[in-house]
This record gives C-alpha cells, structure tokens and sequence, in this order.
C-alpha cells in the first residue's frame, strides 16, 4: 500500500492547529538537513545541535513568519539555521579558527601523487570535509546548500538573497578554491603562505 | 573551440561529444576536467556519507516539550487542568483556598491593598456588590509573612468562573454576568503561594 506524504504546508497547518504528530513528521523530515547544514557550516556538533533546536522551536511559536507563498518550508528553516550560523561566526570567528586547523593539517599531510584520486579514500573525504569547513563563509554555505543538501539554485538563491547567477558562480569559485586548497597537500608548508586562496578572498 | 569557450560552455557540454574533441586537444583542460569530476564525486561521497548525520533524540524531547508547553498556553490554563500540569492546578487550588481563608476570616480587603487575614477589618467600599470594589486589592494568605517581596514574587494569572466566586461568598453581582475573573497568584521563590489578587 503506498501513501503519499503529507506536504510540508499542510503539517504545518496541523502543527499550528496543535498537532503533535504534526510536528514529529515535520521534525523527522527536515532535521537531519538542517543539523548538517549546521555542523558543514560551524564544524561543531553541540553548535549544530543548539542551531537545530532553535530553528525548530521558532517553527513551534505562535508568531513563526513561515508564508508557503514566499518560499518552502525547507527554505525556510534552512533560512533560520543560516541566521544563527552566520551570528555564531561573526560572534565567535569561527571560520579563522578553521583556518588556521586546515592549514595545520595541511601542513602535516604526507606527499600523494594525484590528491584527487585521494578523495576516493576516507582520509580524503575527512581532508575534503576540512577543506569545505576553511572556505570563506558565503562560499561555503552554497556548497553545502547545493553540494551537500542538494538545494537548488533557485531556492538557494532564494535563501541567499542574492540572484541565481550570484549563486553559480559562488558555486564555481567554491569548487576552484576546493581544488586548490586539496591540491597545496603535496606542496612544502612554507609554500602555503604565498597560495592562501581563501585569505586573498577575505 | 577555445579553452575559455569550453569552460564557458561547460554545464552544457556535459554530455556533448564537442567536448571529447576539446579534451583531447588540450591536456591542460582534460586535466583541470578530471579534477573536477574527482572533487564532485568527492563531495557527492561526503553528502552520502553525511547523510547518517542527525541531531540526538534529547532534542527532538526537549521540542515536544517545547511543544506541548506552548499548546497549553494557548489553550487556556484552566481549560484542561489535568492535562496542563502542576503550574496551573496548584494556584488554581491555592486561590480556592485562599478564598476560603478569606471567607471564613470574614475578612474584606481594604482599598490600601495588601494585608495580612489574621488582622480582620471590614472597607467601607465593601458594600458595593460588584467586583470593583474587590480590584487592587491583594489578599494575603494566612501563614504569609506579611508584605511580599516584590523581587522574589512570580505573579501567575488565572481565570476564575464568576459562579466559583459567587459560590465562595464573595461579594459578587448575580446580575454582572457569567463569565470569568481574573485573579494573581503571587507565588514565592520556593514556589508557596503568598496571596491572591483579583481584578477587574
């Protein structure tokens, strides 16, 4: 027996009704998204958490400005997250933190002959997350959002506030500083100072 | 085909045989090209790998909890007592007992506000036979100390039917309607109930 899923717009009407269930299917969809957009974008997992259960609780109060005309849910909460996400790195300077970890790690990364066929192994998935979470911040989040979460486009531009063209190429950036930063594994640390691509953006 | 027209027209040539012909003209683009193809199946690796990802199950208590609370609250506090909770039944019952208090004191407010029930007075604005007479004023309960603390005080408010005050002796119009009347429960840092308020 097949059953079609209950659109996102109408659980939240249920949830707005005082539905519980309504909330728990909402939750169970779009959780997950929402804690990897967060822990992709700050690196930590109690961050992720805290932003998760913040966006949620604003989709529970009474004056949740959610329009189903305006957008989607998922743009939405996706919407909130990055708020939260982008406070937490202005407050925290988190992003320099990362950076500074990814060049020590870079630094400490043994010679490999091609670093792409690298991104085949766990370490070079380990080595690409590291190097996902050194990008400047609005690099970033369109990887993780069109890369990662598989948004589209339009919603991402959407979310971003920023035209769909705006979005290709942050995307295309994105992906050429990703290349370089996983290619400077295989070069002597004292090379990393003069090619920092993700300083010389800043 | 140049290589700045290739990269130009790259997503379209994804699937063009136009661009076999380029790529294997110049290694420097058939270069650049597999990395790129090598960092997408990257990445689409980290997003199936990450896939497993998701926030403990203590968040998902803490919003249901979150949930429920904020439900409650728009539901009215004495709409489903039994349903709502300890915060909202235990000052309901205190101001139930604290109208007791006051009727068997036989004791009637005065317009100074608060006081303590075991100092009996009787207002002269009592006689008036609606609640007006009653706003303002803060009943103590008896085992008080006296004047409450205005920091150390969480004030709840409640609804209180008029028949319940009615049936209580309180002083209230038969004729002022049917409806409910609010009243304050100071309640104290340790959470006894300090006295009742009723307003308008």
């Amino acid at each position: 027996m097949n059953s079609t899923p209950e659109p996102d717009e109408n659980l939240v009407v249920a949830l707005r009704s005082g539905r519980e269930e309504a909330f728990v299917a909402l939750y169970g969809r779009r959780r997950g998204a929402i804690y990897r957009f967060s822990l992709h974008m700050t690196g930590s997992a109690t961050l992720a958490e805290d932003i998760t259960q913040e966006v949620f609780l604003t989709l529970i109060r009474d004056r949740c400005g959610y329009d189903p005309q305006r957008g989607t849910l998922a743009g939405y909460l996706f919407g909130i997250a990055r708020k939260l996400v982008l406070r937490h790195l202005s407050r925290n300077r988190a992003l320099g933190d990362a950076e500074t970890n990814d060049r020590k790690t870079l630094a400490n990364f043994g010679a490999c002959a091609d670093p792409m066929v690298d991104l085949m192994r766990q370490e070079g998935i380990e080595e690409l997350r590291r190097a996902v979470l050194a990008l400047p911040k609005r690099y970033r989040e369109v990887v993780v959002l069109c890369d990662l979460e598989e948004v589209d486009y339009l919603e991402a531009a959407r979310l971003l506030n920023c035209p769909i063209g705006t979005v290709r190429s942050r995307l295309h950036r994105a992906r050429a500083l990703l290349l370089e930063k996983l290619r400077h594994r295989i070069e002597p640390p004292s090379r990393l100072k003069v090619l920092d691509p993700a300083r010389s953006l800043i | 085909m140049t290589c700045h027209e290739f990269w130009d027209r790259m997503p379209e040539l994804e699937r063009d045989p136009v661009r076999l012909e380029h790529e294997h003209q110049c290694s420097s683009c058939a270069a650049l090209l597999a990395d790129q193809r090598a960092l997408a199946a990257g990445l689409r690796r980290l997003a199936r790998e990450s896939r497993c990802q998701s926030p403990p199950v203590a968040i998902e208590a803490k919003l249901l909890e979150a949930f429920r609370r904020q439900i409650a609250a728009r539901s009215g506090s004495l709409a489903r007592p039994w349903a709502t909770g300890w915060r909202v039944w235990a000052p309901a019952t205190a101001l139930a007992i604290a109208l007791a208090v006051y009727l068997v004191g036989g004791y009637r407010p005065s317009a100074t506000g608060m006081r303590d029930l075991t100092t009996p007075s009787v207002r002269s604005e009592s006689a008036n036979n609606d609640l007006l007479a009653l706003d303002s004023d803060f009943i103590a309960a008896p085992y008080a100390s006296g004047a409450v603390p205005a920091e150390d005080t969480d004030w709840v408010r409640l609804e209180v039917p008029r028949s319940a005050l009615i049936a209580l002796g309180l002083p209230v119009a038969v004729d002022a309607g049917s409806g409910r009347v609010e009243a304050e429960i100071a309640l104290s840092a340790n959470g006894v109930v300090q006295g009742v308020r009723l307003l308008q």
